[in-house]
């Protein structure tokens, strides 16, 4: 996997979660998995097509996904991931995605990105793509957040 | 909403089941929008598109029935739906029953639909959700197992 398509989603979720006023944040662990699978609380995927095709998939503990949309709802306490939470998320998840997409635009690839899906639930296994994929660990104040890179060119 | 376009999804599932699978899956009522977010059945699919229309389909199946497609599909006799091979087979049943629709789409309506890589996961009681966009789904009895197809577009004259 070529460095300059990692390297925009990185600067995506810094430049998102920068703007929510977490600067805190810290790369922590990087590891390369031979599928892309997850197997935390909540991950909101969305796909890649046009010159670079994959998935991305963002995975947080519960706490970090709560924390993440308290953050967007100005610091009001969220106690439940409900409906509102879940699409505040994926809302989040988009505005990274499409951060780092525009930056890979100006790289000369030209890529589109689909709307996410956010998958919720205890013990639930997931197998993204089929692809060696980069996962990356985040830390700060509000948790951590696994970034999962699977492409496929 | 053209049903005419939902109709085809409806076609391959019932028309993949039988030539790949030698099992019919009848189905089980009309096309029915979702109010709620999805609680998968056991064993969901997911692949998201982008063209003249954005979204994502998902075939999700109970896990009786995953088992029996891993096993058909590669002559093993699996016991645990979390096995890479049984998320494998569902995936790629997926992938059959999405690529034939999406052909067609392209081909009779001119979407210009690309498909993203296939995502497969297993669980109890998970909840997938599509924020933002309507869904919709297709119910089939297999007699061994449910299976549920959603699709949910935005844009290509369809939502």
């Amino acid at each position: 996997m070529d460095i300059k398509y990692v390297n925009p989603f990185i600067q995506g979720l810094f430049t998102v979660l920068g703007q929510f006023g977490v600067t805190d944040i810290v790369k922590s662990k990087l590891s390369k998995k031979e599928t892309l699978s997850v197997t935390h609380d909540i991950t909101s995927i969305s796909g890649l097509t046009g010159d670079i095709g994959g998935n991305i998939a963002y995975c947080f503990p519960e706490e970090t996904a709560k924390n993440i949309v308290s953050k967007m709802m100005m610091g009001m306490p969220i106690d439940q991931l409900d409906q509102m939470g879940r699409s505040a998320l994926s809302e989040f998840c988009n505005m990274v995605t499409g951060t780092a997409v525009a930056k890979l635009g100006n790289a000369n690839a030209p890529v589109k990105i689909t709307p996410p899906s956010v998958v919720i639930g205890k013990d639930v296994f997931m197998v993204i793509s089929n692809v060696d994929t980069l996962a990356i660990e985040f830390s700060s104040g509000i948790g951590t957040i696994e970034l999962n890179i699977g492409l496929e060119n | 909403m053209d049903t005419n376009q939902f109709e085809i999804f409806n076609t391959n599932v019932v028309k993949v089941f039988a030539e790949f699978l030698e099992l019919k899956v009848n189905k089980e009522g009309d096309l029915t929008e979702e109010k709620e977010d999805l609680v998968s059945l056991g064993i969901s699919s997911i692949i998201s598109f982008t063209g003249k229309a954005n979204g994502r389909v998902m075939l999700d199946v109970e896990p009786q029935l995953a088992l029996l497609l891993a096993n058909h599909l590669t002559g093993e006799n699996f016991t645990n739906v979390k096995d890479p091979l049984v998320l494998a087979s569902v995936s790629e049943l997926n992938n059959m029953i999405t690529g034939n629709s999406v052909v067609d789409l392209n081909n009779s309506y001119d979407l210009d639909l690309w498909l993203a890589p296939p995502i497969v996961m297993a669980g109890t009681n998970m909840i997938i959700a599509l924020p933002k966009l309507k869904s919709y789904s297709y119910g089939f009895d297999s007699g061994k197992g449910k299976v549920r197809y959603n699709i949910a577009f935005k844009g290509g004259g369809i939502s």
